[in-house]
């Protein structure tokens, strides 16, 4: 199996990666995901072969982080400037808007750091093995863990205080007006 | 057999959530978490953590690959790598074909341009030569 055709079976999974791990605000859902998925096949083709003996796949995995790291800032101006084409942030492609507890998880998912994010992602949403991340990301598996483990913490934080703005803004709508003001 | 655990720690129950425990640890778990409603609820939480990333994302998995990502679009003979870097504001997503756009083509031509040029100036110059060799008294 050459290069080629390996990355050509991993991209689908790497767009939703990288998708996930870059949608920065709840306007912006489709973001710069591809971008950064364009730039890893780029220099994955550029460099031909894995370092490290590492699989392509996880190899891949390995590029969308460290360029999503790197470049951050400069991608995050395309992504503004993408927007203009692809209005879909709170919507799915067929224009419907996402069921609330989606939006949810999202919005709750771009609050946590650039670290724990792409830990919980590649554990949770691309089912890698706790071996296959740590190796992506480099790092000792008590503190790959550690991270998972602040992530899903941070999550469900995250998420009850959402829907705690959101019963009290139904509840009482003077004191929406004015949670929005402190905002 | 399933042994009962004193206590199960955080890194048990991610590993539980995840299906990285052995079979007998998985057992182990199981039955501390019916005894115990708040690890259960906190392994729920992370259940359904997953189930909604994944609602949310696997679309993107199902979507036609868009040109811009297709390797397919470009054939080998094109591969030649040009960072898409040096023009941001540009079309924001050329596709890969267009990035590997050969790179000696351009340079190729400027070699042709260059030679032409040469040849030209050379010429001219053996002409001025001559008009002035003629014209010496």
């Amino acid at each position: 199996m050459n290069l080629r055709h390996e990355i050509e079976l991993v991209t689908p999974a790497l767009r939703r990666f990288a998708q996930a791990l870059s949608s920065e605000t709840e306007e912006v859902a489709t973001g710069c995901g591809d971008d950064i998925v364009h730039e890893a096949l780029l220099r994955a083709l550029k460099y031909e072969r894995p370092p490290r003996g590492l699989s392509v796949r996880l190899w891949l995995y390995g590029l969308v982080c460290a360029i999503f790291r790197q470049d951050a800032v400069e991608i995050r101006g395309v992504a503004r400037h993408l927007k203009m084409q692809r209005p879909h942030g709170l919507r799915e492609a067929n224009g419907a808007l996402w069921p609330e507890p989606l939006v949810a998880v999202t919005s709750a998912l771009q609050k946590l750091d650039i670290e724990t994010r792409e830990c919980l992602l590649l554990v949770v949403l691309e089912g890698l093995s706790y071996a296959e991340v740590a190796e992506v990301l480099q790092i000792p598996l008590d503190v790959m863990l550690a991270r998972l483990s602040r992530a899903r913490a941070a999550l469900i934080g995250k998420m009850k205080s959402r829907s705690a703005v959101a019963t009290a803004q139904r509840s009482n709508p003077l004191q929406s007006a004015h949670l929005r003001l402190v905002k | 057999m399933s042994e009962v655990m004193q206590q199960a720690s955080d890194a048990d129950l991610h590993r539980f959530v995840d299906g990285e425990s052995g079979h007998h640890e998985r057992d182990a778990v199981r039955q501390w978490l019916s005894t115990h409603d708040e690890d259960a609820a906190r392994v729920e939480a992370w259940r359904l953590q997953r189930q909604l990333l994944h609602a949310r994302f696997d679309g993107v998995v199902r979507e036609a690959l868009p040109a811009a990502l297709s390797l397919r679009a470009s054939s080998a003979s094109r591969f030649a790598i040009t960072p898409q870097t040096s023009q941001p504001s540009a079309s924001a997503e050329p596709p890969l074909s267009a990035n590997f756009a050969p790179r000696d083509a351009g340079s190729g031509a400027g070699h042709r341009h260059l030679t032409g040029f040469m040849l030209g100036f050379c010429t001219a110059l053996l002409l001025v030569c001559i008009l002035v060799l003629m014209h010496k008294p």
